[in-house]
């Protein structure tokens, strides 16, 4: 039975070296030979931050540093930015990978906007609606900031078409 | 048969030991790391919302909601309880898996339950929850439980020394290291970035990573060239240095160097974390035999098995 059982253990072990070689060099084909990467995220000089616009929701009580960002109007109508601070350092690591989601297709895009809309909208109960924007993040090249360039919110990259509101489930 | 030669080469099983408890322990911390976030990552209503998510994997596999919405068939329980229930249940497993109790029927559901948190919120995983479900998964088909845990104890056994199954699982761990090392390295050469720096450079300044103001980096080029052409060092040499004998402990240090380098410059402690781990437990050299004290108990098995 032992014997057995260190057979199936080892074969395992196999099985999985043999899997580790084959999905590296798989995915090495994929992104040097077929050129199916992201690697346009690094090579534009641009990195895109999700912004959600709202209308109606303030909150100063939020702490500085951020990953997303609640652009509001104040009583003034004057546009400012909430940083959106997760609770636990970690999430953030996990938000920031979930970027790469916005350079897919408009499809997979609105379908990922309506998704963390609602997330929002769950969240803050002050909250009515919001749009969804995305904002491109230009960083110079080291001899570009050399020469004085610095990083900064760039142009607007993608804005949601509809409005997310708030709704009950059914 | 220089393979079989190399596969049976006697090892210590005291780096099973250790791989067991450090997993059990930073998976532990990982999961107290999200503490207040449980409900953003796993809930249907979370960040992203169960049917998105769901949308993009086959329908038979495992998540949180989906357990939560078959259960909800049987039993009445509100969806906050539900992972709750799950989440304490996952803990009391690790801290089984850490002391060694029933070390393999432990780490099966611990393999199982780290997939489906990690299934529930896909999107947002990166490489820290892959290599932790690689890890739990060589802890149920390695030997890992052989060696100071609480199963010696209470089945009366001795510490194995070492076994064929310890030495290739030791093996694996190490030509597994060799292959992800040499093929990130390999990926990394194609890249321009790489070479100017420009690659450490826009990594160091994004602006979720960048805790630390490293604008001065600008200043002084050569540095981000030199971090990316060392990089690439490392990376590419893995797999002859880490086995050169005399250079062999040093390489291993400026491995872990880089790691703790990652963590600190891009605040990804937990990826570091299991690197390091994986890349001690795989080639550091430690003592043949450590036991852990516990109250006298007469032995009168002992492993035989290999």
């Amino acid at each position: 039975m032992k014997t057995i059982r260190n057979s199936f253990n080892i074969a395992c072990l196999v099985t999985i070296l043999l899997t580790t070689i084959g999905v590296n060099i798989v995915s090495f084909i994929q992104r040097q030979v077929l050129k199916i990467t992201t690697t346009s995220f690094f090579i534009n000089k641009v990195d895109r931050w999700l912004m959600l616009n709202e209308y109606a929701f303030y909150s100063p009580n939020i702490p500085s540093g951020y990953t997303m960002i609640l652009t509001t109007k104040d009583s003034n109508q004057q546009l400012s930015l909430v940083p959106v601070v997760f609770n636990s350092f970690e999430m953030q690591q996990k938000i920031f990978s979930f970027y790469h989601v916005f350079h897919q297709d408009t499809l997979v895009r609105n379908i990922m906007a309506n998704s963390v809309a609602a997330y929002f909208l769950n969240r803050y109960p002050a909250l009515e609606n919001l749009q969804m924007s995305m904002f491109e993040y230009y960083l110079p090249t080291i001899a570009a900031c050399q020469q004085g360039d610095k990083p900064r919110l760039g142009q607007l990259y993608y804005y949601s078409t509809f409005e997310h509101r708030k709704y009950e489930n059914p | 048969m220089k393979i079989l030669n190399f596969f049976k080469a006697q090892q210590s099983l005291f780096p099973l030991f250790l791989f067991r408890i450090s997993i059990a322990l930073l998976t532990l911390v990982h999961l107290f790391s999200l503490k207040n976030d449980y409900d953003t990552l796993y809930s249907q209503n979370g960040f992203i919302r169960a049917e998105v998510n769901h949308a993009i994997m086959h329908e038979r596999v495992l998540t949180l909601p989906r357990v939560y919405e078959f259960l909800t068939n049987y039993i009445v329980v509100s969806e906050q309880h539900f992972i709750n229930y799950i989440l304490t249940a996952y803990t009391i497993l690790l801290i089984s898996l850490l002391v060694g109790f029933q070390t393999r029927l432990v780490a099966i559901l611990c393999f199982i339950i780290h997939g489906a948190l990690v299934n529930s919120n896909l999107i947002l995983c990166y490489g820290y929850d892959n290599f932790a479900n690689n890890s739990l998964l060589y802890c149920i088909l390695m030997p890992v439980g052989y060696y100071n845990s609480v199963d010696n104890y209470l089945f009366k056994r001795q510490n194995l020394k070492n076994s064929l199954i310890g030495n290739i699982s030791i093996r694996v761990l190490q030509i597994h290291l060799c292959i992800i090392y040499f093929m990130s390295g390999l990926n990394k050469t194609f890249g321009a970035s790489w070479y100017n720096g420009e690659a450490i450079w826009r990594a160091v300044m994004q602006p979720p990573l960048s805790h630390i103001d490293f604008s001065f980096l600008a200043t002084y080029p050569f540095i981000p060239i030199a971090i990316g052409f060392g990089t690439l060092f490392i990376e590419l040499s893995y797999p002859i240095l880490i086995w050169i004998k005399p250079v062999n402990k040093y390489f291993l240090g400026m491995v872990v160097l880089m790691h703790i380098g990652i963590a600190v410059a891009l605040q990804l402690w937990f990826f570091a974390g299991i690197m390091i781990l994986w890349n001690l437990v795989a080639y550091a050299k430690f003592p043949e035999r450590v036991n852990i004290k516990m109250p006298k108990i007469y032995s009168t098995r002992r492993w035989t098995w290999d």
